[in-house]
């Protein structure tokens, strides 16, 4: 006898939670194996609500020690890992991406010590610039890139100590679904990493008047020029930072990484009472 | 004025029996209730006007509350035209730096906590003190707290003088009886104690002291809510309500004055008769006002804390 298999409507994730879209809505979108899947539609609402999720997990991720950072999202690749046969995707696909993440993790206490930097000065104190995050960040992986793209994207985000919202369209649910299930079991605190599935254009007009976004994270390719030059006019208006990426294929590099990040410039004294290298 | 009462009524008043279920499922009905666009705006604005702007730290001090004085006066400068808030509410040695800072016009009230606030466990000749000693350096209104453990005990008799002693020295000021809704435990204890502070001669009714968890319940306010008509349709004397407490967003403000309006009708949708105690709320209703007026979605750092 065949069974009737059970369906579920793909969900969104925010704080650390499955939610569906606050204004109830769905689509349709077609699933890898040809069948249709109901899948949640982002609302407004439902961007605002991720991006003050975000503001408010900030701090505490950008608290933890970098080398604690790693460790989730090397925990993030295991889970991926255990989790490779089921992914609708190409196996090759699913492998890049689980490296990704590996290499991001390895990345996340080594990259603020290559970008800050002692910088030289001509009297008796010392003056470093650290490597502070810029707070809640927007990513809008390419949808071609697949897991990899979004990998990518919420690695490079979160890896300066930033949280983020990850945008992916309905057609890209399933795959961000299995992306979801592994976040949530795999250490990060609610709210640094959320999904939402939903028309991107759509859901950027909204972000574009939203102040409390601080960057935009897009891959190239992925907005139309029109769409892209509103974003700017916006983020200019509110000194937001709009980080064009290149394809998934390359992971960020540590100056690309730069871009999601601050400087914060810092000196402390170096007098010594006793005399000594002091010498002006 | 406080109402002699007779024991019945004492029995009345504490044989409240609240319906859970239905108060549940009608703060629900009321939080589903969808308010767009200018009817929005409006009743935002309306909330803002209700705000008694509060500070009840330890750590105030006579600059921190001169500046919510200003907030409270000129809640957002990008926008002059709003309303002021209802009232700021500080503790009794900041009454005359609030007093100072406000000026003799303000339309901006001046409310203080005061007898032995947050607990009330104090002798009531000085809390008499106290409230006869907050009125004289220029408080317009007094938020008091009742004896809960007098009301636990059973001892309404103790509950009742004291309210009524405090309303007696207050004077012309407006006197607004907190309950401390989180302590009583039950609904029913809300309803009886609500019915004991209207007798007692209290202008306002009030949630908490904001010290407790839980502080303002929507189902507490309806408590609350229900007991004010009914002391109303009895008497035809209207009772101001404050729920304070918790209530931190735009979006619950809302929700509130939907209660309001649907428990007691428009004559208590005015900042005579209704406040929302609170400090986040007032930066929220402005984020969303300021998101009406220029269509931007503004940060939560655009606005002063206090």
């Amino acid at each position: 006898m065949s069974r009737l298999a059970v369906q579920k409507t793909l969900k969104m994730y925010v704080g650390g939670k499955f939610i569906r879209s606050e204004s109830g809505r769905t689509v349709a979108a077609k699933a890898a194996d040809g069948s249709t899947m109901n899948v949640c539609f982002a609302s407004r609402k439902d961007l605002r609500d991720s991006i003050g999720n975000n503001r408010s997990s900030q701090p505490k991720w950008a608290a933890m020690t970098a080398y604690n950072r790693g460790q989730i999202l090397y925990r993030l690749a295991e889970i991926l890992e255990a989790r490779a046969d089921t992914l609708p995707a190409k196996k090759a696909d699913v492998h890049a991406a689980i490296d990704r993440a590996v290499h991001h993790a390895g990345w996340s206490d080594k990259v603020t010590a290559v970008l800050s930097t002692l910088n030289p000065v001509a009297a008796t104190y010392v003056n470093y610039s650290l490597v502070r995050p810029v707070g809640v960040v927007l990513a809008v992986p390419h949808p071609d890139d697949g897991l990899l793209g979004m990998v990518e994207a919420l690695c490079a985000a979160v890896l300066m100590g930033n949280s983020t919202t990850v945008l992916v369209p309905p057609a890209s649910a399933e795959v961000a679904t299995h992306l979801m299930e592994a976040l949530a079991t795999s250490d990060f605190p609610g709210g640094v990493v959320n999904i939402l599935t939903g028309d991107i254009p759509g859901v950027l007009a909204t972000a574009n008047v939203h102040d409390d976004l601080d960057t935009l994270f897009v891959t190239e390719g992925v907005l139309e020029p029109e769409v892209l030059k509103t974003a700017q006019i916006e983020a200019a208006a509110v000194m937001r930072r709009i980080v064009i990426a290149g394809r998934a294929a390359e992971p960020a590099t540590p100056a690309h990484l730069m871009r999601l990040a601050e400087l914060q410039t810092v000196w402390m004294s170096a007098w010594e009472p006793q005399g000594g290298a002091a010498a002006y | 004025m406080p109402i002699p009462y007779s024991e019945g009524e004492r029995r009345r008043w504490r044989s409240a029996r609240v319906d859970n279920a239905s108060v549940l499922a009608r703060t629900q009905r009321a939080q589903k209730r969808s308010i767009k666009t200018e009817s929005k705006v409006r009743l935002l604005k309306l909330a803002l006007n209700m705000i008694d702007l509060t500070t009840l730290e330890g750590q105030d001090t006579p600059q921190k509350v001169a500046a919510l004085c200003r907030k409270a006066s000129l809640p957002f400068q990008e926008m002059p035209d709003l309303p002021t808030v209802a009232a700021v509410c500080v503790y009794p040695n900041m009454v005359p730096h609030a007093r100072k800072a406000l000026g003799s016009n303000s339309p901006v009230k001046l409310a203080a906590v005061a007898t032995a606030f947050p607990s009330g466990q104090l002798p009531l000749a000085l809390k008499v003190e106290e409230v006869r000693k907050t009125v004289a350096m220029g408080a317009d209104e007094i938020d008091m707290v009742i004896d809960r453990g007098a009301f636990l005990a059973g001892q309404d008799e103790k509950v009742y003088e004291e309210i009524a002693a405090v309303k007696e020295a207050c004077g012309t000021a407006r006197l607004k009886v907190i309950l401390e809704t989180g302590e009583l435990g039950t609904l029913d204890n809300v309803a009886s104690a609500s019915r004991l502070a209207i007798a007692a001669g209290g202008d306002f009714i009030k949630t908490s002291t904001g010290k407790i968890n839980p502080a303002a319940t929507m189902e507490t306010t309806l408590v609350m809510l229900e007991a004010i008509r009914e002391h109303y349709l009895e008497t035809g004397e209207m009772i101001g309500m404050k729920p304070a407490g918790g209530i931190r967003t735009a979006k619950q403000s809302l929700h509130y004055l939907v209660l309001v309006a649907e428990t007691l009708g428009a004559g208590w949708m005015t900042n005579e008769w209704f406040r929302f105690g609170a400090s986040s709320l007032a930066n929220d209703i402005l984020r969303q006002l300021a998101r009406r007026a220029d269509g931007h979605y503004q940060s939560p750092r655009r606005f002063s804390v206090d």
